[in-house]
């Protein structure tokens, strides 16, 4: 005698409610599948937007400049003051685990075309090893920077779209780049635009640029870097990592920062912050749409057997047991319409990222979103355990019903 | 003298009641239902409690069985007061004690008629096999280990109460309790039923107590008891008329 089994052929003696019900919990747990995987895709497409877009998994700096400046992503203004950057990075990318540490100078100015001008914000990167750490460059024109470093006369640039669109320039115009030194003088060098690229935010799009690292090191007159950007091959080990660097580069002086895309990237954790939210939420509904529904369900088919739980007392089941008997059968209106739900919801997701939806862009976005789901076993998981916690829930209700029930009323129930 | 007095004088006690006293409220109208009953049954007795509808014979063997609480009054079962237990051990007492069996059968239809029977026995969480060869033994006696694998909804009247009947004795109780077990029955299947009970007190000396007003087993009643009016009016088979 198998009490699930038994809760299993009670589930189906009013089949036609029973299938409703499941129906039910089937569409919330589909519901909570499909909310999920929207969250976890959005959440990694962004943090693959974030780190392949040029902030790398990690950042090292002097502690100083990060002191100065922050630890967010822009930090132009300040001098260049990584020294030895290059006996830092022999020791970063020593490890197995890192694809390369890029160095990086981050600078301000005004860039002019002549009949245009605009303030920019400037990043300088070294184009090979960024390809080696997987960073993504967007053009919308012309061609990238060159790998090897430009001689002196042959620098380029590349604009971001807004930038080239407010300096009216293109691939093969002329710009000027007009900057302060660290000696508080202001430095010029003109350069050939390359290429228009867009960063994927209008904002930035129109402020930033990109040159070759020796290319800002000219123009401002140093041999100095602002960072080396790390990629690593896994973004699930850079908080070891940061561990590592730290304890490895604790003696370094001047001290030096580890930091990682997520520190440097504080927006992220308000979006996480904010889908969290909405997806709490869109949660709370579900379970109280499936609890409602179902406690009413499972309150009827207790109703119904008033009398056979009034002989299942007299013959010496205690109420707790009657109470075990109702929970499993709500556990397994929770486990089959979990997994039927499972079902339904992998069928939607895959059904939705075949059809690969256009989505808006995001508020100051410039492309639009393909509505794009990523749905885990773990999540699968997570809704059978969400789904049976409800439905422990809704059949409280039914249960206190039973342990107020007398036994010879029950057995005169007709 | 009965016989029945006889031997509920030379056994031990099985039940003692003493001044059950149960009123029902029916919206503001108080019912009641027994005003004073006193009845002792001894040991591997067979009691019919015979009355008219509303005489209180199914409320007299719903207090027996630890169903049901008097207003006042006391039940003795097996030497203990009911009144003084928990509900926990009334709910033990019932399960390892007692057996019921009810006018509607009262089967789990979702259990086959092995599993309704062996359902008590799991309760108590007696080991498989033991509970097997329990189970096989009491359907057998009841003429059912045919049947054993069916459903409720695919046996008839009498074969249910055979099971039911199974499911009460199956853990070899003190004491059966019985309330209009023939109701349902056609006279020819009731009868039938009734020899059984007959035969199950005589082998197994389990004591039965009934509660019914059928004059089939009236006239073979080893000891009647009448009610009348939530009283006992008359106590003995030689009064019967």
């Amino acid at each position: 005698m198998i009490p699930a089994s038994i809760a299993l052929r009670n589930l189906f003696r009013n089949r036609r409610r029973s299938i409703l019900s499941l129906v039910i919990v089937s569409v919330g747990t589909a519901g909570l599948l499909l909310t999920v995987g929207f969250v976890r895709y959005s959440f990694e497409g962004l943090r693959e937007a974030i780190i392949r877009g040029g902030l790398g998994h990690l950042e090292v700096a002097p502690a100083d400049a990060l002191e100065a400046g922050g630890a967010g992503a822009d930090r132009p203004g300040l001098p260049p003051s990584f020294r030895d950057w290059n006996q830092v990075r022999d020791v970063i990318e020593s490890r197995p685990n890192v694809l390369g540490a890029g160095a990086t100078i981050q600078f301000a100015g005004v860039a002019t075309t002549g009949d245009s001008s605009a303030s920019f914000f400037g990043v300088a990167v070294e184009p090979d090893r960024e390809r080696r750490i997987g960073i993504d460059l967007r053009l919308r024109g012309g061609s990238n920077l060159g790998e090897t470093p430009p001689s002196e006369g042959e620098e380029t640039v590349l604009l971001g779209i807004g930038l080239a669109r407010a300096l009216d320039a293109g691939p093969g115009d002329t710009v000027t780049l007009v900057a302060p030194t660290p000696d508080a003088s202001l430095n010029a060098l003109d350069l050939s635009v390359a290429g228009v690229f867009t960063t994927g935010f209008q904002d930035l799009d129109s402020r930033i640029l990109k040159t070759h690292l020796i290319t800002a090191q000219r123009l401002l007159g140093t041999d100095y870097v602002t960072s080396l950007v790390v990629g690593l091959t896994d973004a699930e080990t850079a908080d070891r990592t940061v561990a590592d660097l730290r304890a490895e580069l604790a003696g370094h002086s001047p001290p030096l920062s580890v930091l990682d895309w997520e520190t440097r990237a504080p927006f992220y954790g308000q979006v996480r912050s904010l889908y969290r939210s909405i997806f709490v939420f869109l949660g709370i509904i579900v379970a109280l749409l499936v609890a409602l529904s179902t406690s009413n369900t499972i309150m009827m088919s207790v109703l119904e057997r008033i009398r056979e739980f009034g002989t299942l007392l007299a013959i010496g089941t205690s109420r707790t047991q009657l109470a075990g008997m109702v929970i499993l059968e709500a556990l397994w209106l929770a486990i089959l319409g979990g997994l039927g739900g499972s079902g339904l919801g992998i069928a939607l997701a895959a059904l939705i990222n075949v059809l690969e939806i256009e989505m808006p862009p995001p508020p100051a976005a410039v492309d639009p979103m393909i509505l794009a789901l990523a749905v885990v076993p773990a999540d699968l998981l997570f809704a059978v355990a969400f789904m049976a916690a409800i439905l422990t829930v809704a059949a409280i209700p039914p249960i206190l019903r039973l342990f107020r029930l007398q036994i010879v009323e029950a057995l005169g129930h007709v | 003298m009965t016989d029945a007095h006889a031997m509920s004088q030379a056994s031990p006690l099985c039940f003692e009641a003493r001044g059950l006293v149960r009123t029902y409220r029916q919206g503001k109208v108080t019912v009641p239902a027994l005003s004073g009953v006193d009845l002792a049954i001894s040991a591997g007795e067979f009691v019919v409690i015979a009355g008219p509808s509303g005489s209180g014979k199914s409320t007299l063997l719903h207090l027996l069985g630890g169903l049901d609480r008097p207003d006042r009054g006391s039940v003795v079962f097996a030497g203990t007061d009911l009144g003084s237990c928990t509900e926990a051990e009334r709910t033990a007492i019932r399960r390892d004690q007692l057996g019921f069996v009810f006018q509607s059968f009262n089967l789990v239809p979702v259990l086959s008629a092995y599993e309704n029977v062996e359902y008590g026995l799991w309760l108590g969480g007696m080991a498989r096999g033991e509970r097997r060869r329990l189970v096989v033994r009491a359907l057998e006696e009841v003429g059912l280990s045919e049947r054993m694998d069916h459903r409720p909804d695919h046996l008839s009247g009498g074969e249910r109460q055979r099971v039911a009947l199974a499911r009460g004795l199956v853990h070899d109780p003190i004491a059966i309790l019985a309330d209009e077990p023939t109701a349902s029955l056609d006279s020819r299947t009731g009868a039938t039923i009734v020899e059984l009970f007959i035969r199950i007190n005589q082998t197994r000396g389990t004591t039965f107590v009934f509660a019914t007003h059928d004059p089939a087993i009236i006239a073979r009643a080893p000891r009647l008891v009448r009610l009348g009016d939530g009283r006992v009016i008359d106590d003995g088979r030689g009064s019967v008329s």
